[in-house]
């Protein structure tokens, strides 16, 4: 943690850590983290007034999940940020070399000389199916039990996967209408909030009658902005 | 009391990801270590928000913020890794 | 206007990351960075001490269920600071990188970074620093390696280590904060936060985290090479703001938030660390050989000074004056440090951009040929030293009357030792830039940059002396803070 950061084995080899300073580095974690959990035993925890407040709420918001509800009514401001954070990763790893070069290509390029084994051809076809039926079920389903944006756009990009590791299918990340696709999950949750703000005068407060839909239409654009930027982080990390 | 025994065992699991952390060599190792420390505090919210009767929302949505922000640092931190890695194949291959 | 505080910078992220054009990049940069400086100035007029600090309820469910966020007096000049300095430095940016590839990476990152720091200084919620903690240390760490230089990734990826630890110290901290009073509200906290061994430990988790991430001695060792490395406006940015915003936090924590459980001892251990901080980063900038590296030490000892706001303001009885003089006198380094520090980056990065090394070894005759990079780097030296009259000396002076008030005495040798220090790295630079006696052989392969670049540098370095001659606004400012934290402390 202290000094260069190490990449190869030989060079970790050559300049491990000395067992004294280990072991003395164990037994600090060691008291600190028992300090820690004897606090925890001792403390007798009651249940939190908010844990009461969000669920006796819930039917002003929207959804009937409640941790739903935390995610995209009562604390929608972090949610929106967390996609921010998500798009700082976007555009360090998005590569945009030849800025007009890759434009005119579609998104997914079919490289029609790669051989595929007609058995994986046919199993990712059908996986790549599943996990876009199950993630536009895991998006519905978010509004009363668990599921939501985040785990839509995982599974989604889990289907990209798999079909990104047959070797026939390569992503062309500067094609076209790309970066918009990336963008308009936080775009959307911006537009939103500006809606909400001309609505119901405070930023990101929606209306009861209209909060279902309103975060219904967050969470398709969040599912498409997730499930690209983990797509693109498999393959940008995966050279 | 299986409560505690997460809440506790959270709380370990972050130690050992410190302490790999601090130990370990190879960066790889490091960044696993990161997110071992990470899991050990979800682990910590989620056993937190569990009570005999009903369940806390408010931790649940910590810990999905959390997920996304920890998969986020990681993967910036591997593709420094990676990029590191290709300015060094490319100054070996310079001739000297 | 609390939110488009937070709005216009995401706004103008959003808009970078879909226009492609250097041409759009810049216009969208400077008219957003213009109309921030506009907003933050009118809220600063407008202040109204009846309702500050004014309180937003985002998502309309108010404190425990949503997320407030509030605008007093210190978040005031934070966010002001932070404007200006990125105004100046956007300017800057748009000269800076000639290549197109940095020109799209930068701008959406710059303003993504600039939204995290805009969150967290009107942040009233605990979890919410904490997604702002790790929007501004990711945004930050991927500016650094924005040149895509070993040494800059190989720095970048240190400094993404640290932050990410720090974050989860944070959290891990915030989570027994929250199994303990069952809240994330701030000021919820304060009220009802009890000093007991629990509390220490959570308040011990958020220093670590927020000490890691502003790099305290001996936590210190990220800092210099990813300050030195990262492109120009990025390292004026980094220890400008970045490292200050986690500072801030410390701050609230540690005054406001869990100040009962802030023991006398873990005040005074703070505050020696910043004397050492102080000493060691000086000492290190006299010893560097690189002029970046110089300017990266003494953010180090420079942070060394915020530090020692803590056993001053701590010892005694809040009621006392000196606790507001000793916030008021970390606001004012805040600003002074910011301006004179960036203004010192850019010239340093101005005598980069235009030989291509900065080894001081070969700045002899240096002063005839850049004159104004080496004047910039004059001007903003006097406010790091603390001479007046400049915005460096007021925040010395009003810090040096807290210390004589509360009777610690020792703080003044620390601060005039400092200063010393402080001197003598800056003089050994300037003496070797004024050196007459060498050819000028090597002035052929001078590159001459940009006009809007050279005096970006100097405009913040003015600034920084022009801090000396309002003290005012920011001593009422805090002061007007204080009560109303007072008056709040009496109530419950």
């Amino acid at each position: 943690m202290f000094g260069e950061p190490v990449l190869s084995e030989s060079q970790e080899q050559s300049n491990r850590m000395s067992a004294w300073i280990r072991v003395g580095v164990a037994i600090v974690v060691t008291c600190l983290c028992s300090l820690v959990i004897v606090l925890i035993l001792q403390h007798d925890k009651g249940i939190p007034p908010l844990a009461r407040l969000a669920l006796s709420n819930l039917e002003f918001t929207g959804v009937e999940n409640p941790v739903t509800a935390v995610l995209l009514n009562y604390r929608s401001y972090d949610t929106l940020l967390e996609i921010a954070v998500l798009m700082i990763v976007a555009v360090t790893v998005l590569p945009n070399f030849q800025c007009d070069a890759g434009a005119a290509q579609p998104f997914v390029v079919i490289d029609e000389q790669h051989k595929v084994d007609p058995i994986l051809a046919g199993l990712v076809k059908w996986l790549v199916s599943c996990a876009v039926i199950s993630g536009g079920y895991l998006l519905w389903t978010g509004a009363h039990a668990p599921g939501g944006a985040f785990q839509a756009g995982a599974v989604i990009a889990g289907g990209g996967v798999a079909l990104a590791v047959v070797g026939k299918y390569r992503f062309n990340w500067l094609a076209n209408g790309v970066s918009v696709a990336i963008v308009l999950g936080l775009a959307v949750f911006m537009g939103v909030a500006g809606l909400s703000k001309a609505m119901s005068g405070v930023a990101l407060a929606f209306p009861v009658d209209e909060a279902g839909l309103l975060i219904l239409i967050v969470e398709i654009a969040a599912t498409v902005s997730i499930a690209l930027v983990l797509l693109l982080l498999f393959t940008e990390l995966n050279d | 009391m299986q409560e505690l025994m997460y809440s506790a065992g959270g709380v370990a699991l972050f130690g050992v990801g410190l302490y790999g952390l601090i130990v370990a060599g190879h960066i790889i190792r490091k960044l696993i270590a990161v997110n071992i420390s990470g899991i050990g505090v979800f682990m910590f919210l989620l056993a937190t928000a569990s009570h005999v009767e009903l369940t806390d929302p408010v931790p649940h949505a910590m810990v999905l913020t959390g997920i996304v922000v920890a998969v986020a640092g990681t993967a910036l931190c591997l593709w420094l890794v990676l990029q590191i890695h290709a300015v060094d194949v490319a100054s070996k291959e310079l001739p000297k | 206007m609390s939110v488009l505080i937070v709005g216009l910078p995401l706004l103008a992220a959003i808009v970078c990351m879909l226009v492609r054009k250097k041409l759009w990049l810049s216009v969208t940069s400077v008219s957003s960075s213009l109309l921030l400086v506009l907003m933050v100035g009118s809220l600063l007029l407008n202040v109204d001490p009846a309702v500050s600090p004014a309180v937003y309820p985002m998502s309309g469910w108010g404190a425990p269920l949503g997320i407030e966020l509030s605008v007093d007096g210190l978040s005031l000049i934070m966010l002001f600071v932070t404007s200006l300095v990125v105004l100046l430095l956007s300017v800057y940016s748009t000269y800076y990188f000639n290549v197109s590839e940095q020109h799209i990476r930068f701008w959406p990152l710059w303003w993504f970074l600039i939204a995290g720091l805009n969150v967290a200084f009107i942040a009233r919620d605990a979890f919410n620093i904490y997604v702002a903690l790790e929007m501004i240390g990711l945004a930050a760490v991927a500016l650094v390696a924005v040149a895509k230089k070993r040494a800059a990734l190989v720095a970048a990826l240190r400094y993404a280590m640290v932050g990410l630890v720090g974050s989860l110290c944070y959290l891990l901290g915030i989570a027994l904060l929250y199994r303990l009073y069952g809240t994330l509200d701030l000021s919820m906290l304060a009220n009802l936060a009890e000093p007991s061994l629990s509390t220490s430990v959570a308040l011990c988790l958020i220093s670590l985290g927020l000490l890691l991430k502003t790099a305290l001695f001996p936590f210190h060792f990220w800092l210099p090479p990813a300050h030195a490395s990262a492109p120009a406006p990025v390292s004026a940015a980094l220890s400008a703001l970045v490292v200050k915003a986690s500072f801030y936090l410390l701050l609230r924590f540690w005054l406001e938030v869990l100040a009962p459980s802030v023991s006398a001892g873990a005040a005074n251990v703070v505050g020696v660390l910043g004397a050492c901080a102080i000493i060691w980063g000086s000492l290190c900038a006299y010893r560097a050989t690189r002029l970046k590296l110089v300017v990266a030490y003494s953010t180090v000892a420079q942070l060394g000074y915020l530090f020692l706001v803590f056993p001053i303001a701590l010892a005694g009885d809040p009621e006392l004056g000196f606790r507001s003089g000793a916030v008021a006198a970390v606001a004012y380094f805040v600003i002074a440090h910011a301006l004179a520090k960036s203004a010192m980056f850019l010239a340093a990065g101005n005598i980069l951009a235009s030989t291509g090394n900065d080894d001081i070894r070969q700045f002899s005759g240096f002063a005839s040929r850049q004159p104004i990079a080496v004047f910039t780097i004059a001007i903003a030296g006097i406010s790091l030293i603390g001479l007046p009259p400049s915005g460096g000396f007021i925040a010395k002076w009003l810090l040096l009357t807290a210390a004589v008030e509360s009777q610690q005495w020792w703080w003044l040798v620390v601060m005039l030792v400092g200063g010393l220090l402080t001197a003598l790295y800056l003089f050994r630079i300037l003496g070797i830039a004024f050196e007459q006696n060498q050819p000028l052989a090597k002035g052929s392969n001078f590159l001459v940059l940009p006009k809007p670049m050279v005096f970006c540098g100097l405009a913040l370095a003015l600034l920084a002396i022009a801090g000396g001659f309002n003290a005012e606004w920011v001593i009422q400012l805090i002061d007007q803070d204080m009560s109303s934290l007072h008056g709040m402390g009496v109530a419950s």
